[in-house]
C-alpha cells in the first residue's frame, strides 16, 4: 500500500513538472480578486482621525486570498504602508484596522467585521454574492470569468468611508 | 503573522510560474484592467454552503482542533440541535428531534467537496470512524439544518454536512501527527500538499488506526447459562483511510478509500453473546472528476464526473448448534453531473442543472457459513435522472430571495418534485431575517425494498418514497461586535415514515410507509461572546417536541444544550472545553436519563523543533450514560464510554 502510496505522489509530482511546458492562459482567481482588492483600497477615502502609522488591512485566516494578498504587503496607500495582520477573536483585534478582507466560508467572522464597522470607519469586504447581505460594504465574486464586486453606499457612508465616482461605475451593482 | 507568510510563499510560486499572470504584473494593473482579466472557473462546491438561505453552522479546522473532535459527528455536534449515538457498530446523528434507532442516518446527506458520498444501498451518511475521509482532511466542516433535496435530491431531509477538504495550497507542507489512547489507541495520520509552479494543485494522506478496545459490561448478559455479562476484548476498530486530490486549471479531481473494521460486542441480531468473529467492514471508494469553465461573461458550466464502490461484509456467529451467518453488500455507482450558471440578468443568478446517476451494481447476499446456505441473492441495477432549476434573487434592496426546485425519477420509484424558497430580510444592518419553505424526500433504498431472508425479514419493493415539509423562521443578530445572537423556529411534518414493523400473518420484519404523519416543532437558540484576552464562549439550546402515534419517538430528547469555551493559557497552550447535556429519552421498551458530559482538550499552539502536543480527556467526569438500542438488540439502552484519554503529538514540515 505504502509503495502504492509513494509512486503516486511521485507520478503527482511529475505530472506537475511536465505541465508546465503546456499552460496557463488563465489568473488564480485569488491572485485577481488580492489585486483587486488593493486597487479598492485606493479609491476609498477614510476620515482623518483613523490615520496611523500603517494602512492595516486585517485577515481572519490564512486561506488563498491572505496569501495572495502578501504581494501587496508594503506598497503604499494614501501615503501609508499597507501592513496585514491576522486577527483572532478578541475584541478589540479589529480596533486598529482600517479595512478587512474577509474569505467565503467564514460568515462568524463576516457578521463580526460588520458589527465592528459600526463603532469605526472600517472596510468590509466580503467574499461571495451574498456577502453585502451579511455585513460586507464590498462584495467581490465570479461572474462568468470575471472578478466583480457590489457596493453597498449606504453601509459605506455609516462607517464615514467615501467611495470615488470611478469605484461606483465600475461596480457590478451599488446598493443603497 | 506566520500563517500568511508561509502560504504567500505558494502564492508567489503561482506567480512566478508559467502563468501568463503573475503576481506582480496583476499589481501594476488598474483597477479596470484586472476586472477584465479571466480567471480560472470557480465550481459551485466551491461556494460555501454557508451562503446557501439556512442557518448553517461552519466548524472550522481551528474548531476541530480545538476541540479535539476525533470524528464527523463529534464535530457536527458544534451544530445546534445535532446529537450523536453510537451502538458499537456505527455513529448515527440525530437532528431536531428525529433520530431513530435502528435507521442508518439515511436522512442526512454527507458531501465531501460538494459530492455526495452516501451508498446507494442503505444511503447511509457515514459519520464516525466509518466515515469515507479522515477528519484532519477537513479544512471546514458545514451543517446546513433543514431540506435540501432542492440542490441535491433524495435524503436530505434533516440536513446536509458538507466536508470541505484542505487544499495543496493551504498545506503547503507535510503534517504528521501520532496518537495513543484508552483503550489500547494508536492512530498515525500524514497528509501533505503543495501547490506546484505548473500551477498543480495536490493533496496526498494516509491514516492508520487501531484501538483494542475494552471489556464491556451488558448487565442483559449477566445470567446464569449465558455469561456473566462481560464481553471481553470484542470493541476493537481498525481502519485505514487514503486521499489523492489534484486540481489544476479548470480541473479538479480526487480519489478516496475507505476501510474499517469493527467488532461487535452486542451480540445484535440475536448472535451469541461473548463470541469471537461478530464484527462489520465497511469499505468504500470514491473518484470525482469536475471541469468548470466559463462560456462568456455571463455563463458558466461545470461537469462533474464521479464513481463510488461500497462493500459491506459482516458476520453474525449464532449460538450453537446454528451456523454462523453473513452479510455481503456490494455496491458499485457513477453519477454524472451537468450545472449552467447565468449571472447576466442583473439582481439574479441562476443555476440549471442535471444529474444521472446509474448503479450498475446492487448486491444483497445472506448465507450461513458452514454448512453453506443461501438466504438471499439479490443482485440487480438501479438508477435516476433529476433536473434542478435555482434562481436567487435580489428584489428590493435589503431583500433576497432564493427559490429552487427539483425534479427526481428513479427506476421503479415514483417521480419526486422538491421546491425550496427563502426569504431573507435585512430590516437593520445588525440583524438579518429568514423565512424558509422546503420539501425533501427519500426513495425507499434497496435495503429495505429488497432484503428478506425468509427467516426475520421479507422485502417489500412497492415502498413510497417518505417525504418532509419544514418551515422556518430564523433571526440573526450582532448587537454588539463582540456578541452573537441566534434565534429560530421550525415545524416539520413527515409523510410516509418508512419504518419496520412485525407481518402477523407470517412473523417476519417488513419495511412499509406508514400511514399517520409525524409533526414536530421545536426552538433553537445561540450566542457566541468574544471575551477579553482571545477567550470565546459559544452556546446552544434547543426545545423540540415529535409527535407520532403512540406518543413521543424514541431517542429524541426534548432539551438539549451546548456550551463551548476555549482561549489561551499561558506558556503558549489553549484550552478548549466542550459541554453537551441531553434531557432525557425514551427508549423503545422504557428511557435512559438524561446526561450532560464535558470533554476538555489542551494544546500547544507553536510548534516547536520537537512538534506540538495535545492531551484530551472525554467525558471528563467519567459520566454513565446510555444511548437507546434499536430492535436488532436485547439491550433496550447501550451504555456510553467511560472517561477517555486521547494523546497527540504533530509537527509540520514545510
Amino acid at each position: 500500500m505504502k509503495e502504492f502510496f509513494r509512486r503516486a505522489l511521485v507520478a503527482l509530482a511529475l505530472l506537475g513538472t511536465d505541465a508546465a511546458q503546456a499552460v496557463p492562459e488563465l489568473a488564480a482567481a485569488a491572485q485577481v480578486k488580492a489585486a483587486v482588492i488593493y486597487n479598492l483600497l485606493l479609491f476609498i477615502d477614510w476620515p482623518r482621525e483613523s490615520a496611523a502609522d500603517d494602512f492595516r488591512l486585517c485577515l481572519f485566516e490564512g486561506g488563498a486570498l491572505a496569501a495572495a494578498l502578501e504581494t501587496f504587503a508594503d506598497k503604499p496607500i494614501h501615503g501609508r504602508r499597507l501592513a496585514l495582520r491576522l486577527v483572532g477573536n478578541a475584541p478589540d483585534d479589529l480596533r486598529a484596522c482600517s479595512a478587512t478582507a474577509v474569505e467565503g466560508g467564514n460568515p462568524a467572522a463576516l457578521a463580526r467585521a460588520g458589527a465592528a464597522a459600526k463603532t469605526q470607519p472600517l472596510l468590509v469586504i466580503g467574499e461571495g454574492t451574498t456577502a453585502i447581505d451579511r455585513g460586507a460594504m464590498i462584495g467581490l465574486a465570479t461572474a462568468g470569468s470575471r472578478i466583480v464586486f457590489d457596493i453597498d453606499l449606504a453601509a459605506l457612508r455609516r462607517a464615514r468611508l467615501g467611495a470615488s465616482s470611478k469605484l461606483l461605475r465600475l461596480a457590478r451593482q451599488v446598493v443603497e | 503573522m506566520l500563517g500568511i507568510r508561509a502560504a504567500a510563499g505558494a502564492a508567489a510560486l503561482v506567480a512566478a510560474a508559467g502563468a501568463s499572470w503573475a503576481a506582480d504584473d496583476l499589481a501594476q494593473l488598474s483597477l479596470d484592467d484586472l476586472l477584465k482579466i479571466e480567471v480560472a472557473g470557480a465550481s459551485r462546491h466551491d461556494q460555501p454552503l454557508s451562503e446557501t438561505p439556512s442557518t448553517a453552522t461552519v466548524i472550522t479546522a481551528e474548531d476541530i482542533r480545538r476541540f479535539g473532535f476525533r470524528d464527523l459527528a463529534e464535530s457536527l455536534q458544534m451544530a445546534r440541535g445535532v446529537y450523536a449515538t453510537h451502538d458499537r457498530a456505527y455513529t448515527y446523528l440525530g437532528v431536531r428531534g428525529f433520530g431513530r434507532p435502528g435507521d442508518y442516518n439515511s436522512r442526512i446527506l454527507l458531501l465531501q467537496d460538494g459530492a455526495r458520498t452516501n451508498d446507494p444501498v442503505y444511503d447511509q451518511a457515514m459519520v464516525g470512524y466509518e466515515a469515507p475521509l479522515e477528519i484532519d482532511w477537513v479544512k471546514r466542516l458545514e451543517f446546513v439544518p433543514g431540506p435540501s433535496s432542492a440542490l441535491y435530491g433524495g435524503n436530505a431531509l434533516f440536513g446536509i454536512a458538507n466536508a470541505v477538504l484542505w487544499s495543496g495550497a493551504e498545506l503547503d507542507g507535510t503534517r504528521v501527527s501520532v496518537d495513543a489512547g484508552s483503550g489500547r489507541l494508536a492512530r498515525a495520520g500524514i497528509l501533505s500538499g503543495r501547490l506546484e509552479n505548473s500551477g498543480l494543485d495536490w493533496v496526498a494522506g494516509l491514516s492508520l488506526y487501531g484501538r483494542r478496545g475494552e471489556d464491556l459490561y451488558f448487565r442483559e448478559f449477566d445470567a446464569p447459562g449465558v455469561g456473566n455479562g462481560i464481553a471481553h476484548g470484542l470493541d476493537g476498530e481498525r481502519y485505514v483511510k487514503g486521499l489523492l486530490k489534484a486540481s489544476w486549471q479548470n480541473w479538479r479531481g480526487s480519489i478516496s478509500f475507505s476501510a474499517r473494521n469493527k467488532d461487535v460486542p452486542t451480540a445484535y441480531f440475536g448472535t451469541a453473546f461473548d463470541a469471537a468473529g461478530n464484527f462489520a467492514r465497511d469499505q468504500s471508494l470514491h473518484a470525482d472528476l469536475a471541469h468548470g469553465r466559463a462560456l462568456s461573461v455571463a455563463w458558466e458550466e461545470e461537469i462533474r464526473l464521479h464513481a463510488g464502490s461500497y462493500r459491506y461484509d459482516a458476520d453474525y456467529p449464532y449460538p450453537a448448534p446454528a451456523a454462523a451467518n453473513r452479510d455481503e453488500t456490494r455496491a458499485v455507482w457513477w453519477s454524472a453531473e451537468y450545472q449552467l450558471r447565468y449571472a447576466g440578468w442583473r439582481d439574479h443568478a441562476w443555476l440549471l442543472g442535471a444529474e444521472v446517476r446509474r448503479q450498475p451494481l446492487l448486491m444483497q447476499r445472506n448465507f450461513d457459513i458452514d454448512p453453506r446456505l443461501e438466504k438471499l441473492d439479490d443482485r440487480h441495477k438501479g438508477g435516476g435522472v433529476g433536473v434542478f432549476v435555482q434562481d436567487e434573487w435580489r428584489f428590493a434592496s435589503r431583500w433576497l430571495a432564493n427559490l429552487g426546485a427539483r425534479i427526481d425519477a428513479q427506476q421503479g420509484q415514483t417521480t419526486m418534485a422538491s421546491p425550496r424558497a427563502a426569504l431573507i430580510y435585512r430590516p437593520v444592518d445588525m440583524a438579518t431575517v429568514k423565512l424558509l419553505y422546503g420539501k425533501a424526500f427519500r426513495p425507499a433504498n434497496d435495503y429495505e425494498r429488497r432484503y428478506g431472508d425468509g427467516i426475520s425479514q421479507k422485502a417489500n419493493p412497492d415502498i413510497e418514497p417518505e417525504r418532509i415539509t419544514t418551515r422556518e423562521l430564523a433571526i440573526d443578530a450582532m448587537p454588539l461586535p463582540t456578541l452573537r445572537l441566534g434565534l429560530g423556529h421550525y415545524r416539520y411534518t413527515l409523510h410516509n415514515l418508512i419504518d419496520q414493523e412485525l407481518d402477523a400473518a407470517d412473523n417476519l420484519l417488513v419495511f412499509r410507509n406508514q400511514s399517520a404523519k409525524i409533526q414536530a416543532r421545536g426552538w433553537e437558540a445561540e450566542a457566541e461572546a468574544m471575551l477579553a484576552g482571545g477567550w470565546r464562549l459559544r452556546g446552544s439550546l434547543t426545545w423540540q417536541r415529535v409527535d407520532q402515534p403512540g406518543g413521543e419517538p424514541s431517542n429524541s430528547p426534548r432539551r438539549i444544550g451546548k456550551l463551548f469555551v476555549d482561549g489561551p493559557l499561558t506558556g503558549g497552550w489553549l484550552l478548549g472545553l466542550n459541554l453537551q447535556g441531553l434531557s432525557p429519552r425514551r427508549t423503545l421498551a422504557a428511557a435512559v436519563p438524561g446526561y450532560v458530559t464535558g470533554n476538555l482538550v489542551l494544546r500547544q499552539t507553536e510548534h516547536t523543533r520537537h512538534g506540538a502536543w495535545s492531551v484530551g480527556i472525554y467525558n471528563l467526569a467519567g459520566k454513565r450514560y446510555w444511548d437507546p438500542g434499536g430492535r436488532e438488540h436485547v439491550q433496550d439502552a447501550l451504555p456510553a464510554d467511560g472517561r477517555q484519554v486521547r494523546v497527540r503529538w504533530e509537527t509540520v514540515f514545510r
